[in-house]
């Protein structure tokens, strides 16, 4: 009898099969554990583009709310940047004002000065002589006396007058640097046809409001000639009812002129007189001021509010 | 002592006639006087402006107030109406609106200012801006309205609101 062939068993045919199931078994498993961790992980990465989608499109919504309001912001900030520029300007023909009160104090020390020292000294006795002793009588004297006593008095006024009124007349000089300044203007027409001029110029607005405590200098000065072109122009163009309105707009004196029944020609006229009289101001070129007037937008001067109403006016 | 021989500055011309120095501007651009220099102004110039300007002394020496009770300024209100109606400021003889307050203090004028504002818009008294400054009258047709005004009563309820304002 030969060797026994080898023959595969039932029992190996079985097992092997087995170990095939539990071969696939383990792929199987391992393989839906590598899937469940992909899905986890496409999860995941869709929960962070949902973010990301999310805060652009916050984003965009915010980008599209500023390009709508950068109008309205451009209109506040030109605002805050003209009357940035303009308080500034304040501040430095503030300075230039002292300097020139300061020269005008020195004006008057020497002058006075002098009246001691010339020949103008005899008749200023004689004039405070006539004011102290003689005026208070004169109606004691007769006719004839008083008259020959009121000529020779006025006489002596009139020469003192003519050495003071020379004097006080010329412009105070100021030895220093040029100072530029603005005077801001605009026309409000919101329907077309204009209603009021705003003029809005770099001084204190105490140069109106506290007059009476003040004294004259460049503010005043420069103030006036504004006030000047507005009445020249009113009266050029016949516009009767012309009423300069002074006030505060951002502690800077602002003047308003309701334009109601003026003259088309108006606006034009006031643009001339300003230039052509701040253009020859002797007062302002003594203290180095150069000032031009510059119209701007209205929206600059009186923005308007969320709600549609304008700054409050000057009044 | 030299002082009347100086030529008077805006200001100083300003308090001399009693008005704020824009307006002696004003008219001295009605007058043609603007100075071609700085505003130094000859005394003969600042009356002269007063003139042109109809420019009054003070109305309210010796005045006295109503008697009774009353806000204060309510009572300097009903004063001021009787004068400008004693003075015969109607339509044919406006005055000027600084006036009826030149003088006083500024918080009167003020008041003043504000009250008779309020009673052009309730269209008993007329203000008119003219060329040489705003003038007042009282209307022909409200006489006897501001009349009893100025006796105390009959008051708007406009005009207390003015004078709480």
């Amino acid at each position: 009898m030969g060797a026994a062939t080898s023959v595969r068993t039932v029992s190996d045919a079985l097992a092997e099969v087995e170990r095939w199931r539990a071969d696939q078994e383990a792929r199987q498993a391992a393989e839906l554990v590598e899937v469940e961790q992909e899905i986890k992980n496409l999860e995941s990465a869709i929960s962070n583009l949902k973010q990301q989608l999310k805060a652009l499109t916050k984003f965009r919504t915010e980008l599209q709310g500023k390009a709508s309001s950068l109008p309205s912001r451009r209109l506040e900030r030109g605002h805050a940047a003209l009357f940035g520029a303009l308080q500034d300007q304040a501040s430095q023909l503030g300075r230039r004002e002292a300097m020139v009160a300061g020269i005008a104090r020195q004006r008057e020390e020497a002058f006075e000065k002098e009246l001691k020292g010339t020949s103008l000294a005899a008749m200023v006795e004689e004039f405070r002589q006539f004011k102290v002793a003689v005026e208070p009588n004169l109606q004691s004297l007769p006719e004839s006396y008083r008259s020959v006593v009121s000529e020779h008095h006025l006489r002596i006024s009139q020469r003192l007058r003519e050495h003071v009124e020379k004097i006080a007349s010329a412009p105070l000089e100021v030895e220093a640097d040029v100072l530029s300044i603005e005077v801001v203007y605009c026309v409000d027409a919101p329907e077309g046809v204009p209603e009021l001029l705003v003029v809005v110029i770099p001084v204190t607005d105490r140069v109106h409001s506290g007059w009476y405590e003040r004294i004259d200098g460049l503010q005043t000065w420069l103030s006036a000639r504004v006030v000047q072109a507005i009445y020249q122009a009113a009266r050029a163009t016949g516009f009767t009812q012309a009423q300069a309105m002074c006030g505060g707009h951002m502690e800077l004196l602002a003047i308003e002129v309701d334009l109601l029944g003026a003259p088309a020609e108006f606006v034009g006229a006031f643009e001339e007189q300003l230039g052509a009289i701040l253009g020859a101001s002797p007062e302002l070129f003594a203290g180095q001021v150069f000032a031009t007037g510059r119209r701007v937008d209205v929206d600059y001067v009186l923005p308007p509010e969320e709600d549609g109403a304008e700054v409050p006016h000057a009044g | 002592m030299l002082d009347e021989l100086q030529p008077l500055s805006l200001t100083a011309a300003a308090r001399r006639l009693g008005i704020d120095p824009f307006e002696v501007v004003r008219l001295l651009v009605v007058a043609d006087a603007v100075p071609k220099g700085p505003f130094a102004l000859a005394p003969e110039l600042v009356q002269r402006l007063g003139e042109l300007g109809r420019i009054e002394p003070p109305w309210w020496e010796g005045v006295a107030l109503p008697n009774g009770e009353g806000h204060p300024g309510l009572k300097r209100i009903r004063a001021a109406l009787g004068l400008l109606l004693s003075r015969g400021h109607t339509a044919e003889r406006p005055t000027r609106l600084d006036n009826v307050w030149r003088g006083l203090e500024h918080t009167e004028q003020e008041l003043l200012s504000r009250a008779l504002h309020t009673l052009a818009e309730a269209s008993l008294l007329s203000i008119e801006v003219t060329p040489i400054g705003q003038l007042v009258c009282v209307r022909d047709e409200a006489r006897e309205r501001v009349q009893a005004i100025a006796e105390g009563s009959d008051i708007p309820d406009s005009l207390t609101a003015a004078v709480e304002g």
